[in-house]
């Protein structure tokens, strides 16, 4: 046997033992406990506790996991909800977790596991990366606005916003033109001309081809088209977070949006590139967590070094013992013994601990997000509104798939919103039989119990009001 | 032959931290149930954030009682002058969301409860419904009720409402700020002359533990 070969054995023998210690180990940790009940649940469902029935795969996601990944079951949930027309259910859980996100995590016990060289960063609640959470903006602000709720659409608009300024990279904070044009929308709709110039401009300083809605424009066109940025590993650890995927490299900035009526001639406007996802994505900047993953990678880096180095020392003391075996020298071979079972012992803890270190960064994302969002305003006669639909196919880049939408009116002002997305969703029918589930029962099962000490009264007015949230 | 053996006695420990270091890397489960508690409105829960919450809506609208009854404005009327506390006058600018119901609801309850009579308070919100039982006298649905037909009552004071905030990140250490400012203006219904005014602020700030940087 060479003396290579020889390390290389005590290498993958010191390995193999710390990973049956590890397996054993890990081997008897009982199952994860069921959740406290699922407050996506609460947040999508109705006064009688049903759930649109395509949301509740995420209801019982969402029980499982906690709140680690209620936020993302929340995202994908409230995009969903959107997208098959259940508005109520929508607001809801971007509402939930619009919450989740404001609450500042300082003394989150998983926040503070997740920075440990041993525990993977995805252990840590879901909050999302800026882009996540300004989207989260986008789409909350749309729901107010749908409602009729402009003060609070504005100020989702205006959130979401802010957290695009989470950037380290000073040149490209707060840069989300939509959500600037957006405000200014919903200024537009309550006749606060000289604010919605303003928010206009803002829009117009960041995008240039957006242009003002002019004054009697009583339509906005969203367009929403492409697939959401993919999150990837990189770095020899997996520590660094990047974005693969197709970046919107189109060149065809504008979309043709038609407008027709029965008895009238068709309109067309043109929506031009508002927001270009993957830019947001891909510009942010340096992060806290990259140091701390950057930290984890280098840790694991010194932990394999001095399993390799604790081997060749094995196996060199191997060597040496052997020769004072040979020898009759009984003080060389003592010292070679005990020297090589260090270097094996060496081996075995680096190799333990490399193996254990977990620099990956997290990757979980918001995947129904779309890629780019492209708006346009336009005048249509209020009357003629309702039997209004408004069309566009996308250029082949973007899919070139052919949307169209009905004009949503904003509560309490002239104007309506038609949204083309290429997201794909289920036909869902809300007056069908089937069409929610109700998890009134699963939730009484499982709301939390009512502490000791408690009078009858309390105890029932606790468990009563247990899943009550606020409601905007 | 005798080895000496540097790590006898060692080996348990090692192989514990070994074990402890492996299992340290399962996801962890998901927290468990909390009993209900009930928690005092006036200070801070248990979830928190740089937003307004329930301490602040009870500072802010406890805090515009005290001062509007101690302003004197109360002693300038014979009769009790009328108030409108509507949602619909309270606005929000500013990049928190808030169900404002529960800041305009407060504060209309707490002033009637405080002011005992000194001021009335009309109900706007109400109109469809006392229009509807208005109808149903008129045609003689119903009787006219005990209290006589009355027209419905004009307005002399409305109390206008903001919220307003502003926001800001370090983006060197990630500290988030948000300045939070409530303002109140009692106008006359008349001639929009400003009887009184005052506001509220606050500044919180917090930040997110590093992982989330």
């Amino acid at each position: 046997m060479t003396t290579r070969s020889t390390a290389e054995l005590a290498r993958r023998c010191a390995g193999l033992l710390a990973g049956v210690l590890f397996a054993t180990g890990c081997g008897t940790k009982p199952p994860a406990a069921a959740g406290a009940g699922s407050a996506l649940g609460r947040a999508l469902a109705d006064a009688g506790g049903r759930v649109p029935a395509p949301l509740a795969p995420f209801v019982a996601s969402d029980r499982a996991d906690g709140t680690r990944n209620e936020v993302l079951h929340a995202m994908h949930a409230g995009k969903l909800a959107l997208e098959i027309g259940a508005l109520r259910a929508s607001r809801g859980a971007f509402d939930l977790a619009y919450q989740r996100i404001e609450t500042v995590y300082a003394d989150n016990p998983a926040a503070a596991k997740a920075r440990s060289r041993f525990v993977p960063e995805a252990t840590k609640d879901f909050k999302g990366e800026p882009f996540e959470r300004a989207m989260l903006g986008y789409y909350l602000g749309l729901g107010d606005l749908l409602q009729g709720d402009l003060d609070n659409a504005r100020a989702a608009f205006r959130w979401g916003e802010f957290q695009d300024t989470m950037s380290a990279s000073e040149q490209y904070q707060g840069d989300m033109a939509s959500l600037r044009f957006l405000v200014g929308w919903a200024d537009h709709c309550e006749r606060r001309h000289r604010s919605a110039e303003e928010n206009f401009r803002a829009a117009t300083e960041v995008r240039a081809e957006i242009a003002p809605a002019a004054p009697h424009d009583n339509v906005l066109v969203l367009v929403e088209a492409g697939q959401a940025p993919q999150k990837a590993r990189a770095g020899q650890h997996g520590e660094a977070l990047t974005y693969s995927g197709v970046a919107l490299t189109t060149p065809d900035t504008r979309v043709a949006v038609q407008f027709a009526a029965a008895g009238a001639p068709a309109v067309t406007a043109h929506a031009v590139l508002a927001e270009d996802i993957h830019w947001q994505a891909t510009t942010l900047g340096g992060r806290a967590v990259d140091r701390i993953l950057a930290g984890k990678a280098a840790f694991k880096e010194n932990a394999t070094t001095a399993a390799n180095t604790g081997a060749a020392v094995a196996t060199a003391a191997v060597d040496v013992a052997r020769v004072g075996a040979l020898s009759g020298d009984r003080n060389m071979l003592n010292i070679a013994g005990a020297t090589a079972v260090g270097g094996l012992l060496i081996s075995m803890v680096g190799s333990g601990l490399a193996s254990a270190t977990r620099a990956e960064a997290d990757i979980r994302r918001w995947s129904s997000l779309p890629g780019a969002v492209f708006l346009a305003t336009a005048r249509v006669d209020g009357a003629a509104a309702a039997a209004t639909r408004v069309s566009a196919t996308l250029p082949p880049a973007l899919g070139g798939r052919s949307v169209t939408a009905a004009l949503v009116p904003v509560p309490g002002t002239p104007c309506h919103v038609a949204r083309l997305s290429t997201a794909t969703a289920p036909a869902w029918n809300a007056q069908a039989a089937d069409a929610f589930v109700d998890i009134a029962a699963a939730e009484r099962s499982t709301r939390p119990a009512v502490a000791a000490g408690d009078t009858p009264e309390r105890a029932r007015d606790a468990v009563k009001t247990a899943p009550v949230r606020g409601s905007f | 032959m005798n080895l000496s053996f540097p790590f006898r006695g060692r080996w348990p420990a090692l192989a514990l931290a070994l074990l402890g270091a492996g299992c340290a890397s399962a996801p962890p489960p998901p927290p468990p149930a909390a009993p209900v508690r009930y928690t005092d409105v006036g200070t801070q829960g248990a979830v928190a954030g740089v937003g307004t919450e329930s301490q602040d809506i009870v500072a802010v609208t406890d805090s515009m009682v005290r001062d509007l009854l101690a302003s004197g404005l109360t002693a300038q009327f014979t009769r009790p002058p009328r108030i409108l506390v509507d949602v619909n006058d309270f606005s929000v600018d500013g990049s928190q969301r808030i169900n404002k119901s529960l800041v305009v609801d407060r504060l209309r309850i707490n002033l009637q409860r405080a002011s005992r009579g000194r001021l009335a308070f009309v109900s706007r919100e109400s109109l469809g419904s006392t229009s509807r039982e208005r109808e149903l006298k008129d045609k003689r649905v119903t009787d006219g009720g005990t209290l006589g037909r009355n027209a419905v009552a004009g307005v002399d004071f409305v109390l206008r409402g903001r919220m307003a905030t502003q926001d800001k990140r370090s983006a060197s250490n990630g500290m988030v700020e948000r300045y939070t400012q409530f303002s109140f203006e009692l106008v006359e219904a008349e001639t929009d002359l400003s009887a009184w005014a005052n506001l509220y602020e606050m500044q919180k700030s917090g930040r997110d533990d590093a992982i989330y940087r």
